[in-house]
């Protein structure tokens, strides 16, 4: 926690409640009829899902559980209703319900990214789980295979989405709400969505709050049943499950069944409900969206539009190249994706930064700002040009981590970038002269002046260091470029002899 | 009489025999190259004299009339290398720069390109960043790509260099600081190739089918910037011998005046040994790591007394008798930014305007005759993997040509016994953070065993 969080905290402690973080949202609002939720929950001890819970924010859950978790063909039957839901909610060809996304939608077609929301990290996990077992499943009933390879890739997708910085698809309702509040409690806390739904959702004062939110805390949350719950009840239930199930009396099976069944309801439900209350404090939120929520979902369209293509390809030859839940063998896609990372989580950054005054003060007190008056503009010249040449002075309240020859950006103003060519400091004072490189036209900006006009000198300007996103999404193609007299050691890499997760420990 | 001669022939051979070795890795780089697919790897010392045989290399492969490329990892590598191939090796270099880009200072004798069209079509030297050649397309084939600071060089950077030229030499420090990994890069922490490592690591790993093609692996012999007692203790940090250029006895910092408290008598020992320790008592109350003014306030006092003392540097084999130390002879440096800032504040109050402050990461290229080091894991009582990778301190204990002083807390050795590396790498990966805290423990004990740790309060 940074001296800037600290005060947000001190903050929401002297207000009583969660105080917002920011002045913008980065998420995008989205219909209960656009959303869907995804709910959990695991024996202790085992990855596969015991039950889950899934639907609209403003409708009754679907709730579908085994009573014997430990059965993977059980698990994979229950998995199979999912896949539907799931599957048509991310625009897959082959399931198209309520037909929400056009496949893969042309420029001119309004894009509204899928949106999966789950309680939190664990149940994101979860999603990884299910990668790792159905994406190359092989045994099985071929028809339960073909769908539960399906939501293999589809869980792939949106636990990989999860991971991306800026992304709009798969959304952690603990993370959005710990990115959107501050809240008056130590962040080892902050983990716990019902924990927070309740400090947000809460009457009275600080003390009443914090005793509502305590005993919200008390119910568990994660995809691991309480343990209290499944020692008293289920651990019981289990065995006469199995006694039943090896003295085939499907009578016993049933009448256990249920029992099972009403002891994890409640328990997917209320994981659900939390969830769904998360979306609703996050849609009735009333400030605006970050202004460059475009780009992020320009770019969660791209990503969207390369999974749909897979699933396109299956359809229409019934093989395609399909990415290894565990990582990315192929040294070219593996840097790929990775050199995508990168420049996903500038462009996260670049979406805040300019729009959201609170996110830019922390960005700046990180040491990536300036912040002063310009007290000379003059010129510079570079090569054969002349470039305007600004010095700006701010006063010294934190160490800097902008250095000479850097790259900067005007805050506000994305177009306008310059470099630092010199950093004076004597203590109290910070002397900083940027070579204004780009956006050096009169339009740019809402003053309408030029760089060079001598008018900016007195006014406050925000400069942070630049994350220019363009070159990293260029860098990726490049990497794919197979000609050259060198590829023979940047594009050849050697071919195990198996490829391990592809074959093995994969059932339906 | 007899004993200095002796003293001088000894000197003599050492230095003819590093030089010998040092003129097998020109001609072995060479060798390498005559292969129509090889890469050659040049493992590098500090200050062991790498831009000088990569120099030396372009030189001699532009007079056989080859086209030669070569891939720094920053603009300003790219402006001194190119500054240096005319002035020192008698080259017209190329300099490919960014479109729209000038170098800072232009130079007659460097020819500024910005456009693929303006590569000549026959022998020459191009200089450019790794992100320049990786971005143009339609490149004209070089024969040779010469890579400097290789280990800086992330393999993904690497991957688009395959469309320049069909011949590398990597050249590089592998026990610097590795390239910034700014994103969660864990899910390729098992692949075979992984991006975001250095790229020498990569094409050595064995997961690249070579086939025909030839790899040479050539290390430098030397450091020409390092004590011998200096090498000795950096050596846990490299996978590789090497040496020092000097002797025993060559380098001293001699401090004047009489031993009046802690910080006189550290200085002293300066005169038989290039490295001590000098630390503060560690409070009860864990220390603050990242702005810790007791320590800040050690560091500053001892740069102030090394000038108060009129302290002198001797470097004989470089034929330099004595040299007085002066405010630009002396680094100071830690690693977080916050104890920098406030070195410099300290420095500045003790009026010593000219001493430079700043991070490893800056420090790495650069030398000073004598170097005051925040030891990395000061106020750290619980270290991380962050804490006990070691390129940072291996680079700020590697700057120095006469003198290193540590400072820092004195729980340090206690607390690299006591801890646990936290053993969070992947399934098959080598234990990074266990041989970090290996690293940092043998330089800390040789330390204590040579009696080198002296405690100021």
């Amino acid at each position: 926690m940074n001296e800037r969080e600290t005060i947000r905290t001190l903050l929401a402690f002297s207000a009583g409640k969660p105080i917002p973080k920011g002045t913008r949202l980065l998420l995008p609002r989205r219909a209960p009829s656009d959303t869907l939720i995804i709910a959990f929950v695991r024996m202790g001890g085992e990855s596969r899902p015991w039950g889950v819970a899934l639907g609209k924010p403003d409708q009754e859950p679907t709730l579908l559980v085994v009573p014997e978790p430990r059965d993977a063909e059980m698990v994979a039957q229950m998995l199979e209703v999912m896949v539907s839901s799931v599957l048509s909610h991310l625009g897959h060809p082959e399931y198209p319900g309520a037909n929400l996304y056009p496949n893969i939608p042309l420029p001119w077609q309004p894009y509204r990214p899928p949106s999966v929301w789950l309680p939190n990290a664990t149940h994101i996990e979860m999603l990884h789980f299910l990668a790792f077992r159905y994406t190359f499943a092989k045994r099985g009933e071929p028809g339960r295979i073909k769908a539960l390879n399906a939501l293999g890739r589809a869980c792939d997708w949106l636990f990989q989405e999860s991971t991306r910085p800026g992304q709009l698809s798969c959304i952690d309702a603990s993370a959005a709400l710990r990115d959107a509040f501050s809240f008056p409690v130590e962040p080892a806390r902050l983990a716990h969505t019902g924990y927070l739904v309740a400090w947000l959702t809460g009457k009275g004062n600080f003390k009443q709050r914090l005793r509502q939110a305590s005993k919200a805390e008390s119910l568990p949350i994660s995809t691991s049943i309480d343990p209290a719950l499944e020692r008293s009840r289920l651990t019981t239930l289990l065995k006469r499950y199995k006694r039943a199930q090896r003295s085939a009396d499907a009578q016993e099976c049933s009448v256990v069944e249920s029992r099972i069944r009403a002891a994890l309801e409640p328990e997917l439900a209320r994981r659900f409900n939390i969830t769904a209350t998360a979306y609703t404090l996050m849609t009735n939120d009333p400030r605006p969206v970050v202004a460059g929520v475009c780009e992020l979902q320009d770019r969660t369209r791209e990503s969207h539009a390369e999974y749909l293509k897979v699933e396109e390809h299956l359809l229409k030859n019934g093989t395609a190249w399909i990415a290894s839940p565990e990582t990315d063998r192929n040294s070219i896609r593996a840097a790929a994706k990775y050199v995508t990372l990168q420049a996903d989580t500038d462009l996260a950054r670049n979406a805040r930064v300019h729009d959201d005054a609170s996110f830019r003060d922390d960005t700046i007190y990180a040491g990536d700002g300036i912040c002063g008056d310009i007290v000379d503009v003059s010129k510079i010249p570079e090569g054969h040009l002349t470039r305007p040449l600004w010095t700006v002075e701010e006063r010294v309240r934190h160490p800097l981590r902008i250095r000479e020859g850097d790259d900067v950006v005007l805050a506000g103003l994305p177009g306008r970038q310059g470099e630092v060519i010199s950093i004076a400091d004597d203590g109290v004072t910070r002397r900083v002269q940027v070579m204004i490189t780009d956006g050096l036209r009169e339009a740019h900006g809402p003053l309408g002046w030029q760089p060079f006009d001598k008018r900016w000198v007195g006014r406050s300007v925000t400069f942070l260091s630049s994350r220019e996103t363009g070159f990293s999404y260029l860098r990726r193609k490049m990497l794919f470029a197979r000609e050259g007299p060198g590829i023979w050691l940047t594009h050849q890499q050697k071919r195990r002899e198996s490829e391990v997760g592809e074959d093995d420990d994969h059932d339906g | 009489m007899t004993t200095t001669t002796a003293r001088q022939d000894q000197a003599r051979t050492h230095r003819s025999r590093l030089q010998i070795e040092n003129e097998s890795v020109y001609e072995n780089a060479l060798t390498g190259i005559d292969h129509e697919r090889s890469v050659t790897i040049v493992k590098a010392p500090p200050g062991s004299g790498k831009t000088h045989l990569l120099s030396r290399l372009a030189q001699k492969l532009q007079a056989d009339d080859l086209r030669v490329a070569v891939a720094t990892q920053t603009i300003a590598q790219a402006d001194d290398l190119c500054r240096r191939l005319s002035h020192d090796w008698n080259l017209r270099p190329y300099r490919f720069l960014a479109q729209g880009g000038a170098m800072q200072t232009p130079d007659r004798r460097i020819r500024e390109i910005t456009h693929v069209d303006e590569i000549p079509k026959g022998r020459c030297v191009v200089v450019g960043t790794s992100a320049k050649w990786g971005f143009v397309s339609n490149i004209p084939p070089f024969d040779v790509l010469l890579v400097d600071e290789a280990w800086q060089m992330q393999w993904c950077q690497f991957i688009p260099l395959g469309r320049v030229a069909g011949r590398f030499v990597l050249i590089g420090d592998p026990g610097q600081i590795p390239p910034v990994v700014s994103v969660d890069a864990s899910r390729w922490e098992t692949t075979d190739l992984p991006p975001h490592l250095p790229a020498p690591q990569v094409i050595c790993s064995g997961n690249i089918a070579l086939e025909e093609a030839t790899l040479t692996e050539l290390r430098l012999p030397a450091s020409r910037r390092l004590p011998p007692d200096a090498v000795e203790l950096l050596q846990p940090f490299y996978d590789f011998r090497f040496a020092s250029w000097a002797l025993p006895g060559e380098r001293r910092v001699m401090c004047s005046g009489r031993d009046g408290d802690r910080i006189d008598h550290g200085l002293r020992l300066l005169a038989d040994g290039s490295v001590i320790a000098m630390t503060v008592a560690t409070p009860s109350v864990p220390p603050p790591s990242e702005r810790d003014e007791e320590v800040a306030s050690l560091a500053v006092s001892i740069a102030r007394r090394l000038l108060e003392r009129r302290t002198c540097v001797q470097i004989l084999d470089e034929g330099e008798a004595k040299h007085r130390v002066a405010p630009e002879d002396i680094a100071l440096t830690a690693t977080h930014r916050m104890m920098n800032d406030l070195l410099l504040q300290y420095a500045r109050r003790a009026g010593l305007s000219g001493v430079r402050v700043d991070t490893p990461e800056r420090w790495q290229g650069l030398e000073r005759m004598i170097t005051i080091a925040i030891h990395p894991l000061s106020g750290v009582t619980r270290p991380s993997s962050f804490d006990l990778e070691t390129g940072r301190l291996c680079v700020m204990a590697s700057r120095h040509r006469a003198g290193l002083i540590l400072v820092g807390r004195d729980h340090i050795g206690e607390t690299l016994q006591r801890s646990s590396p936290p053993a969070d790498q992947a399934i098959g990966r080598p234990d990074v953070s266990g041989r970090g805290q290996h690293q940092h423990l043998s330089l800390w004990s040789a330390l204590r065993q040579q009696e080198r740790i002296v405690a100021t309060r």
